[in-house]
């Protein structure tokens, strides 16, 4: 707990004598503000308690200045430099105009603290003018916006063209691929029985290499270390608020004004000291509802929201790229709309970073759904998240395979991202490719056992929207670091092209093709047709036998073990219906491998906010905030 | 680790593993040279030597149970032309070395110093009764693996609650279920102790969710076997037809039962240590429960169901037991002072019931170990064996005599019931093949293949042929064209 400074307790002050707030409600607020580690002024107007307009006049008035409203009154951009856009962010001070020959300086934190800033930065032949907080946040946004809006999309393709997917296919992709098509319709044409022969053959030992690889990777994951774990909570324990450095949140959302308050409810319930958090709602400026919503939630207190200027394509990985840029934290964290992380989580992540050797420049939290027993559709979407973060991550990193990251949670190092360029916006998996690129450039990736909540799909037909997309993303990634096959032996070695191809490639190609094999088996289980003995000559056979019965048999075993580390176990007897889960995994790989060949940056939206669950979480979020309300 | 460390590392356990390989194949080999092969051992090579000679259709081999020892078996005759006299033994020195592997790898996690795991695993490797085994050939490894799997597993699964120890118990059950008869009493045995073994709350949070992820595996290859004979065969339970092993030609008295119960009982310092002492220690207590109830289990019910081996070969079962419970005794630091003891206690203990058992193939064993000349299991099957090396296009039914086909040391020539020209002959009545191979109708199990199409075969020839070797239950016949210079 942080004692309030100077210049709060002054202004505390100031708005009584005023007859701005009341006494007991300034109690209050210094008891929030001492706990959140936040400013005074920042938790009056989060709780509404204040008018901006009435604060800023009055701060005005009390230093015998003029309040301005920057969006009214525009700053003169000559002023201003790029690179000091984060210290005018930290500071909430930035020059504004020049009157009389003199340099004026905004600001939305008149006191000592700021005038020593102020002298340091343009000396001491500066007036001064007071401004709120969000005209500084915003005016900021307005100038440099075309600027880092464009950055936001080309800087990578411009910088690393080689590592965006900007463009789809290569023309080398597209001459091997043109060959082996070519090949495959003269093979097909002249020797129909060798070459399905030949193509039955490789994909049989795909199927076989696929589970074995994932059963490998359960082995291993399930081999991973505790140890760690153990350090880093001990290592969290003696951590003090003041050692802990300034942590971005970014949460970049799209129309999902429902699903804002349990947003806030879970970041304001972060064990983290508020006033070294730079939290970041990422909106797409044409996004009423959302603005909106967040404003009438009173997130302008100790939130900030950015407006992301419209441009195509329209991703998630532009817009953070976007707000990247107003970032000033140490580290950086991505937190979806729906999203609950657990409250240690950045402190964990904080130790894990400290503990870790140089190079790791990305911390991976687990994601799980708190709507677990919802529907069958939950269910298998949580033992297959469980099985994904919980087992195969972990076996991916203890085997020194490329990791690619999840959509949430994951957190970086903001010198390592702003070094690789940060996201792909032409990727609708950005974060699974900038885990692959990491490991490339030299990077790794790290496990941290803290679990993020989120909302699991509810409905089939948004599941597949979700899922095609993830498979498309995939797509994307795979052709992009599959261009310079000698570059990526040689950065991520032989075993990590390995994991990369089944686990990448392979869960997109297993979705694609087992429609194929399903039906191919339907048929002759059905019809008893000898027709395809031809291509199943006797090694082929037994090893598609084997693939059939052993390999599925493993793979539904996989999805048994995935929620025993969460002692889940009733979700166990759920695994047995798991092929109507791959089926709709199938539907999702077709719809996301057309997609890329029609639009291969359409961001295919997941909808928010349909369980039924997030009804009874929403009026859990906004009950603390009318209690204090009241 | 540091990276020479780690390599340093790796290289000793390479080193271990090729010193454990050579040894268990020089031993195998020469207990070979004195004349020592287990009946069941030889059976299998002679039906692996006909499967990958493709005299036996492959959907045989596949319908068949037990199907793990013929298909690492036949794995292994495949490399025959490269590993040549030692390819029989290869695969169970293989098992055996990847075992000592296994266990040395469990000690290194619990932390046992260099000097006192390779002690440790020398103490296991070089137990009697473990060594016993391993002579028994392929079957008494694989469950030599099983139990050690699924004993670790059912320590562990109380302990360290690891996804990894539910996957040891499943895939052992799996493995000791597709070992054979034997196999199956022991994965019956050990179905009621994996109550002990799940973790409470587990259990209150799901019954059901509990057992079926342990359970999972066995029924779905079970269910897996069936759909596999009903494809091939049409019928699901085709394999149930002729179990190898199934029944055993002389079921365990009681004496031998109780000998059998006493050597696993020996075999299980650690764990009745455990049981007495580690009262504290209520995970560690649970797993020692099951792990010394279960092969208490297995003995009683493979008595009751004529399945158990002899005693020795029974309580060998110990030794998967005794290398488990040591590595998680030891992973307590200051439970490891009792460890080195206690697995001395399981050498004196294995090497006593070995003298103690006193069955057929056990003494055979015993006399071989110390030098001397044995004969052979099955004389006849060595003498078949040998009257038929050196000849080709025998018409011969060889799955009735799979022994026979091991002695001669290869399944080139013969001409099986399964092929064209044997069923040819059969529908024609017309013999052209260049060797005859039969069975008397009156020996125990009546007249072979070749035998019922040719009913007087036996007794009096064919035209053409003349009698080259005569035993008890076999003859050849030779064609006098063939038999001219």
């Amino acid at each position: 707990m942080r004692e309030l400074t100077a210049g709060d307790s002054w202004t505390g002050d100031h708005l009584i004598e005023q007859g701005l707030i009341t006494l007991p409600q300034l109690d209050e607020a210094t008891q929030l503000a001492e706990s959140w580690g936040a400013s005074l002024t920042d938790v009056l107007l989060a709780r509404s308690w204040i008018d901006p307009a009435s604060y800023y006049l009055s701060l005005a008035e009390r230093f015998g200045t003029r309040y301005v409203s920057l969006l009214k009154e525009a700053p003169n951009p000559e002023f201003l430099r790029e690179d000091e856009v984060a210290d005018y962010s930290r500071e909430l001070t930035m020059p504004w105009r020049k009157e009389n020959g003199r340099l004026v300086i905004a600001t939305a934190r008149p006191g000592p603290e700021v005038m020593f800033f102020i002298r340091q930065r343009w000396g001491a032949d500066v007036s001064l003018v007071v401004t709120s907080k969000f005209d500084i946040l915003w005016a900021l946004q307005n100038v440099f916006s075309a600027d880092y809006s464009r950055r936001a999309v080309f800087d990578l393709a411009e910088h690393d063209p080689e590592m965006s997917a900007q463009t789809v296919f290569t023309v080398g992709q597209l001459v091997v691929g043109w060959a082996l098509v070519t090949a495959l319709a003269l093979g097909l044409a002249f020797a129909p029985i060798v070459t399905l022969i030949a193509i039955n053959a490789v994909m049989s030992v795909f199927y076989l290499g696929n589970f074995l690889f994932k059963a490998v990777l359960i082995w291993a994951g399930g081999q991973a270390a505790q140890q760690r774990a153990r350090e880093v909570k001990a290592a969290v324990r003696g951590m003090r608020d003041e050692d802990l450095p300034i942590y971005t949140v970014l949460v970049p959302m799209f129309r999902e004004p429902d699903v804002l308050p349990i947003l806030v409810s879970a970041l304001r319930k972060l064990d983290y000291p508020t006033a070294r958090l730079d939290i970041k709602i990422v909106l797409e400026e044409g996004d009423t509802e959302t603005i909106d919503a967040a404003v009438a939630l009173g997130l302008e207190g100790i939130f900030e929201i950015i407006r992301v200027p419209p441009s195509q394509p329209q991703t998630k990985p532009k817009a953070c790229n976007y707000a990247l840029r107003f970032a000033r934290g140490e580290y950086l964290v991505i937190y979806d709309a729906e999203d609950k992380p657990e409250p240690d989580q950045l402190k964990k992540v904080v130790a894990a970073f400290r503990e870790a050797p140089d190079n790791i420049g990305c911390i991976q939290c687990r994601l799980n759904y708190y709507n677990r027993n919802e529907n069958w559709l939950t269910r298998l979407f949580t033992l297959d998240y469980s099985l994904w973060f919980d087992l195969m991550l972990p076996g991916l990193e203890r085997l020194g395979i490329p990791i690619p990251l999840g959509g949430t949670s994951n957190h970086f190092k903001m010198d390592v991202l702003r070094e690789l360029r940060a996201w792909d916006p032409f990727n609708v998996t950005e974060d699974a490719d900038l885990g692959i690129r990491m490991t490339q450039k030299g990077y790794g990736v790290r496990l941290v056992d803290s679990t993020t909540y989120e909302e699991a799909n509810v409905s089939q037909g948004n599941w597949i929207r979700q899922r095609s997309r993830w498979i498309k993303g995939y797509m994307q990634t795979f052709l992009v670091h599959t261009r310079r096959p000698i570059h990526l032996v040689r950065t991520i070695g032989p075993l990590g092209v390995l994991g990369f191809v089944f686990f990448i490639g392979g869960t997109m190609l297993s979705g694609l093709l087992n429609p194929v094999f399903w039906a191919l088996f339907a048929f002759w289980a059905v019809t008893g047709t000898t027709a395809f003995d031809q291509i199943f000559p006797p090694a082929i056979l037994y090893m598609a036998l084997f693939n059939l019965l052993i390999g599925n048999g493993v793979l539904i075993f996989l999805m048994m073990l995935a929620p025993f580390r969460r002692k889940w176990l009733e979700l166990v007897p759920y695994s047995v219906t798991v092929p109507w889960y791959w089926a709709l995994m199938s539907v999702a790989a077709w719809k996301g491998a057309w997609q890329l060949l029609t639009r291969p940056f359409y961001w295919e939206k997941t909808t928010h906010g349909l369980s039924k669950h997030t009804a009874s979480e929403v009026a859990k979020a906004l009950q603390p905030a009318r209690v204090a309300a009241r | 680790m540091s990276g020479p460390l780690q390599s340093a590392a790796r290289g000793g356990v390479l080193a271990l593993f090729l010193v454990a390989l050579a040894g268990f194949m020089a031993l195998l080999l020469w207990l070979g040279a004195q004349g020592f092969r287990s009946t069941e051992a030889l059976d299998l090579w002679g039906r692996a030597l006909l499967a990958a000679g493709g005299q036996t259709p492959l959907r045989e081999v596949v319908t068949a149970y037990p199907p793990a020892p013929i298909l690492v078996m036949a794995g292994a005759a495949g490399l025959a032309p490269m590993l040549g006299a030692a390819a029989p033994w290869f695969p169970v020195a293989l098992l055996a070395a990847t075992l000592v592997l296994a266990w040395h790898a469990t000690l290194r996690d619990a932390g046992l110093g260099r000097g006192a795991r390779l002690l440790a695993v020398l103490l296991l490797a070089l137990n009697p009764l473990f060594l016993r085994a391993l002579a028994g050939g392929v079957e008494p490894m694989l469950l030599a693996w099983g139990v050690w799997m699924l004993a670790y597993g059912m320590f562990n699964m109380r302990l360290k609650s690891r996804v990894n120890d539910i996957i040891l118990v499943a895939a052992a059950l799996v493995l000791l279920g597709a070992s054979g008869p034997f196999g199956l009493v022991i994965v019956l045995a050990a179905l009621p102790f994996l109550a002990l073994i799940v973790l409470p709350d587990l259990l209150v949070q799901s019954v059901s969710g509990s057992y079926l992820v342990i359970l999972f595996p066995l029924l779905f290859s079970g269910l897996g076997f069936l759909f596999v004979n009903w494809i091939f065969t049409g019928d699901p339970l085709h394999f149930l037809v002729a179990p190898q092993g199934w029944p055993p030609a002389a079921p365990a008295g009681l004496r031998q039962a109780g000998l059998a119960l006493v050597g696993v009982v020996l075999m299980s310092p650690l764990s009745i240590w455990a049981v007495l002492r580690a009262r504290r220690l209520a995970g560690l207590q649970s797993g020692a429960v099951a792990a010394l109830g279960m092969p208490v289990a297995v003995i009683g019910l493979g008595w009751a169901t004529g399945t158990l081996p002899g005693p020795a070969l029974a309580a060998s079962l110990g030794c998967g037991l005794a290398a488990a419970s040591a590595a998680v005794v030891a992973s307590f630091r200051r439970l490891q002072p009792v460890v080195m003891p206690a697995l001395l206690f399981t050498l004196v203990a294995g090497a006593a019931i070995v003298f103690a058992d006193r069955s057929a193939a056990t003494l055979r064993w015993r006399a071989a170990a110390q030098g001397h000349k044995v004969a052979a299991p099955a004389p006849e099957m060595a003498a078949l064996g040998r009257a038929l090396r050196g000849k080709h296009d025998i018409l011969f039914s060889a799955a009735d005599a799979p022994a026979a086909v091991a002695e001669r040391g290869s399944a080139a020539g013969i001409v099986g019931q399964h092929a064209e020209a044997f069923q040819l002959a059969a529908q024609t009545h017309r013999l052209t093949a260049r060797v005859l191979v039969v069975r008397s109708a009156q020996s125990v199990r009546g007249a072979d293949g070749l035998g019922r199409a040719f009913p007087r075969l036996f007794t009096a020839g064919a035209p053409g042929y003349r009698l080259i070797y005569d035993g008890p239950d076999w003859r050849v016949y030779q064609s006098d064209l063939e038999a001219r210079p």
